[in-house]
């Protein structure tokens, strides 16, 4: 529970939920122009690294999509990366810090001769995903499996000796 | 070409109507590409999650069907705690405005991703029609 509220804390605009999981659009010239324009800013934005969650900054708009989950055991993090190759993904963890990076190389066949939808992601991403104290950074774990990458993070013997059930009696 | 039939919901937010409920109820619009080459219609489909046994495509008077089935990946102990996805089913149709071979229909199923590559009908192909001076 107490590492439940603090990950919640880090994560700024998670009551924005309809728009992160927002899976629209690219059926329009527009809005893939749209989308291009939104990716230069989330390279710019790169570079100073200030997003707290990772430069992709127009949650949904691009992959990586994440889901967090947690037993008392564990926290476990979901990342949709579709079309991606193991080799291609880079997962780093510090103590507080994991960070997932990579490219996707499939290439768009520009030279095809025309696309009539275009709603893939496509290029490189980079997500920083803060973590709660007592996780233990040494005994992660990650699969990568079906285009989901899955990273567990054991909490630490000390973590979990917190975790405490509170019987509530009627009054 | 290749034109959406029916919009089953994007990522997160409605439960489907008409469509297969997934285990959780949730069905997805999978992000898709589609480009044609000479003599191929391709359309490429991000399902991840979903297993290859899992995908079906079915070619009905030319309508495209697409599905993709997910399994819950973790057991109901999993608290979440922070959702963009969420798991579900994925789900989308496609009229095609060309006929296609259907014994020809190529589908490869890889990290996620579903490639079909749909070869045109003899007939239904490009042809150079010259013109003649008179």
């Amino acid at each position: 529970m107490e590492v439940e509220m603090q990950i919640r804390d880090l994560i700024p605009w998670n009551r924005s939920k309809p728009e992160i999981a927002q899976r629209e659009g690219g059926d329009s010239p527009f809005l893939s122009l749209q989308r291009d324009i939104n990716r230069v800013f989330d390279d710019f934005w790169r570079q100073f690294d200030q997003t707290p969650f990772g430069s992709n900054g127009h949650a949904g708009a691009g992959f990586a999509r994440t889901d967090i989950s947690e037993t008392d055991n564990e926290v476990e993090v979901s990342v949709e990366l579709p079309g991606l190759d193991e080799k291609d993904i880079e997962v780093d963890l510090t103590d507080d810090v994991l960070t997932i990076r990579g490219q996707k190389k499939e290439e768009r066949e520009e030279k095809k001769r025309g696309y009539y939808m275009s709603e893939r992601s496509y290029g490189s991403f980079h997500r920083m995903i803060p973590l709660p104290p007592g996780v233990d950074a040494g005994k992660a774990e990650a699969t990568f499996k079906r285009g989901v990458l899955t990273v567990s993070l054991p909490k630490t013997a000390e973590s979990r000796a917190k975790v405490r059930r509170i019987d509530v009696k009627t009054g | 070409m290749a034109q959406e039939l029916s919009r089953t919901q994007s990522r997160g937010l409605t439960n489907g109507e008409g469509a297969q409920p997934a285990r959780s109820g949730r069905v997805y619009r999978p992000d898709t590409d589609i480009y044609e080459d000479s003599d191929h219609i391709v359309l490429v489909i991000d399902m991840p999650g979903v297993a290859s046994g899992d995908v079906d495509v079915t070619l009905e008077r030319r309508v495209l069907t697409i599905r993709g089935r997910v399994h819950a990946s973790r057991p109901d102990t999993y608290r979440s705690i922070y959702t963009e996805y969420g798991e579900g089913d994925f789900e989308r149709a496609f009229t095609l405005s060309e006929d296609i071979d259907e014994g020809k229909i190529e589908a490869s199923h890889k990290d996620g991703v579903l490639t079909l590559r749909l070869p045109r009908a003899e007939r239904a192909r490009t042809r150079k029609i010259e013109v003649k001076a008179a």
